[in-house]
């Protein structure tokens, strides 16, 4: 079997000396598409950091160090900004090493492409519907060309149509071989697209196969969550 | 028309200066609007005039370096209080209950309240600030052009080197982060360097240029243009375009320059939602077309120099009737004339002795002196500030020049020279002062003024004296104050006025 591209070994996260997850052990395989779920406050955006490197540990040690493309929740960006969708996208390559304006162009065009938003490169950001911004910041993980993509609830807030669009999208980068780590509370995405999903309750890390989520009341087991009485 | 170019090529360099605030305020103000710091800017505009009021309460305190922080004290005050707040205000881990909005809020009190705390107890100082928070960019001293001039060159690098990197903090810092930039650190240097220029363009043009091109001009581009890139040149085109607007209509009718500059922002402001692509066209020639006039204006002035006279606002005519092509020297004697023109407003003058100051020209003493005889505090007290400073600057010259005049024969004006050259050498000067206690040809109140100045500086000096007694009735006390200035003088002073 080949060495994991990301590992952590008995990992205690938190902050300032406060422990948010103790003992987290997990490996990451290049073609993987794993998925963490959690209910809120189980610690899904601590393991993310830490996975992004933005959180070193606080015990334990962590393996490999993949370039890493990152696609943060997209409600935390402020439509106010006059970004074409391409500029959006050229931001992944901010911080990730110089390149002449003509490698740029190269790269972010084919990001676009991958994302199918050819045709909306000198679109504003804004106007793009929500399927397509949450595309254009795939993109904008992919366009530096990283060994690893981590999205943070990438089908929040979306429509179906854009919901559907993702879900294509990142079902196309899987099998492309694209390894893939998301984190997301929509349980249908997870049970449709990850071959591995991690459970994050009372500030431990568990793992379990997808299709333990279609079930209601194992998924409420799994998840910690307390269902409501039916009349 | 004519009559136009001439003025402003009379102001050619403060035109300019104009034209480079409007470009990197701007600049800058599309990032403030953008990430909604406006409110940030204007605390670090006040934490700014809160460091020149330091500045001018430190001169104040007994045995500070007066020539040294007259120098140089608004301007290090300046800039050093706006980054410390800026520094302050920059992105950090949330601690307890406070919010961002909150913690610009504290510093703009803290930064008003300082400013007038620190110069309440000198009228000069609050001259000084009124001036700031007013401002006049016609009545900017050479210095505070060049370090503008410098702080825009400055904040350009930074920005062309880091522009990239400061927009996608602004716009994301979660992903900049992953990115693996350093968020705090960037913050950090992006609020210093709009501090840094707020502080300069503060002292050139006032808080109401200053703060108006930081929202209008920018306002317009954001308004009009759909990308980020156009609307930040129409935003340097609105500025510049407001500019030329402004200096035009405030040289033809007459009216304060910062202002009229404001209200031409303004007026492409309320243009904004109806003109689109117009408006982005227009302020874009107005902005080249302004830029080219200014780059023709010191050709031009060359040019019309021999035959013209400025006239505009606050700034009459040189007192010895002709016109100079250094601008140094025309600046020199335009604030000669307006010291000793008793019509303008005292605050003008204040900034005349101010700006003469920082010109560092020593024919600029003996005017200066003459202002210190006036009826007004304010302008008293700032302009022997500018004698001490100018007379205890480098060389020895100055000082020289004012034992000379301290000693000539116009005994009003050697009481006055006297009386600054005790700040900086009272063992020759307060001798002197204690002999015009007993000079007949010097004015009534000009003596009393001495003797309450020697009495401030010992609390058991000689009793007795009255300026306005007969001559025999103060032999007493005048023998008494002749053996304390021998005894006394060489005494480095307790107490300074």
């Amino acid at each position: 079997m080949t060495a994991p591209l990301l590992a952590l070994d008995g990992v205690a996260l938190g902050y300032g000396g406060d422990v948010v997850l103790a003992d987290i052990s997990l490996e990451i395989h290049a073609g993987e598409l794993v998925a963490f779920v959690g209910k809120n406050g189980a610690g899904k955006s601590t393991l993310l950091a830490a996975l992004l490197g933005t959180l070193a540990p606080l015990a334990g040690t962590k393996r490999g160090a993949p370039r890493v493309g990152y696609a943060p929740q997209r409600g935390e960006l402020d439509p106010v900004f006059p970004f074409l969708a391409h500029e959006v996208v050229a931001m992944g390559l901010i911080g990730r090493g110089r390149r002449s304006r003509r490698d740029e162009r190269r790269l972010v065009a084919a990001a676009l492409a991958t994302a199918g938003l050819t045709s909306e490169t000198d679109v504003p950001f804004r106007d793009l519907s929500g399927g397509q911004r949450q595309r254009a910041m795939i993109a904008r993980a992919l366009v530096a060309e990283p060994e690893l993509l981590i999205l943070d609830e990438p089908t929040n807030d979306l429509d179906v149509q854009g919901q559907a669009e993702v879900v294509a999208l990142l079902t196309a980068l899987h099998a492309g071989g694209t390894t893939i780590v998301l984190v997301s509370h929509v349980l249908e995405l997870v049970h449709r697209t990850a071959e591995r999903v991690g459970v994050l309750t009372d500030g431990r890390l568990s793992f379990v196969e997808p299709s333990e989520l279609a079930d209601e009341s194992r998924r409420a087991a799994l998840l910690g969550l307390t269902l409501p009485k039916s009349a | 028309m004519n009559d136009v170019l001439t003025t402003l090529a009379s102001f050619a360099p403060n035109y300019l200066a104009t034209l480079a605030l409007g470009a990197v305020c701007a600049y800058l103000g599309i990032f403030t609007i953008l990430r909604r710091i406006v409110f940030t800017g204007a605390a670090l505009a006040q934490a700014a005039a809160a460091g020149v009021a330091a500045s001018f309460w430190l001169a104040a305190l007994p045995g500070a370096p007066v020539v040294l922080l007259g120098r140089f004290g608004a301007t290090i005050g300046s800039i050093g209080a706006s980054v410390l707040a800026a520094l302050a205000l920059a992105r950090s881990p949330r601690r307890g209950r406070s919010t961002p909005d909150a913690k610009v809020g504290v510093v703009f009190a803290a930064a008003s309240a300082l400013s007038v705390l620190f110069v309440w107890r000198s009228s000069s100082g609050l001259v000084e600030l009124k001036n700031i928070l007013a401002g006049d960019v016609l009545l900017s001293s050479s210095s505070d052009l060049t370090s503008l001039w410098f702080g825009v060159v400055g904040v350009a690098l930074l920005h062309a080197f880091l522009r990239r990197r400061f927009l996608l903090v602004a716009y994301d810092a979660a992903f900049a982060r992953a990115q693996g930039l350093n968020v705090v650190v960037l913050e950090q240097v992006f609020l210093a360097s709009l501090a840094i220029a707020v502080a300069l363009a503060l002292r050139a043009a006032g808080l109401m240029l200053v703060f108006g091109t930081l929202v209008l001009p920018p306002l317009v581009g954001l308004i009009v243009a759909p990308t980020l890139f156009r609307a930040t040149l129409v935003a340097i085109g609105s500025a510049w375009t407001a500019s030329l607007v402004g200096f035009c209509v405030a040289t033809h009718y007459n009216l304060p320059v910062a202002p009229s500059i404001v209200a031409a922002q303004l007026a492409l402001l309320g243009l904004s939602p109806f003109a689109g692509r117009a408006l982005e066209f227009l302020t874009l020639a107005g902005g080249a077309a302004a830029l080219a006039l200014g780059l023709a204006l010191p050709a031009f002035a060359a040019e019309r120099v021999e035959r013209a006279t400025p006239t505009i606002a606050g700034s009459p005519a040189p007192a010895n009737g002709h016109q100079h092509a250094d601008p140094r020297q025309r600046a020199f004697d335009e604030r000669v004339a307006m010291l000793a023109n008793l019509s303008l407003p005292e605050d003008v003058r204040v900034r005349a002795a101010a700006d003469l100051e920082r010109l560092g020209d020593l024919n600029a003493i003996r005017p200066l002196l003459e202002a210190t005889g006036d009826p007004h505090l304010a302008l008293v007290e700032r302009a022997r500030q500018a004698v001490v400073a100018l007379a205890g600057r480098g060389t020895a010259a100055g000082t020289e020049e004012l034992r000379a005049l301290a000693t000539g024969p116009d005994r009003e004006l050697a009481t006055l020279a006297a009386r600054a050259l005790a700040e900086l050498d009272p063992a020759q000067a307060l001798p002197l002062l204690v002999e015009r206690l007993a000079d007949p040809s010097v004015p009534l109140l000009l003596r009393d003024d001495i003797h309450t100045y020697l009495a401030s500086r010992d609390p058991d000096s000689p009793t007795g004296y009255d300026a306005f007694a007969l001559p025999e009735e103060n032999a007493a006390a005048l023998a008494a104050w002749r053996a304390w200035a021998k005894g006394d003088a060489s005494d480095p002073p307790r107490q300074q006025n």
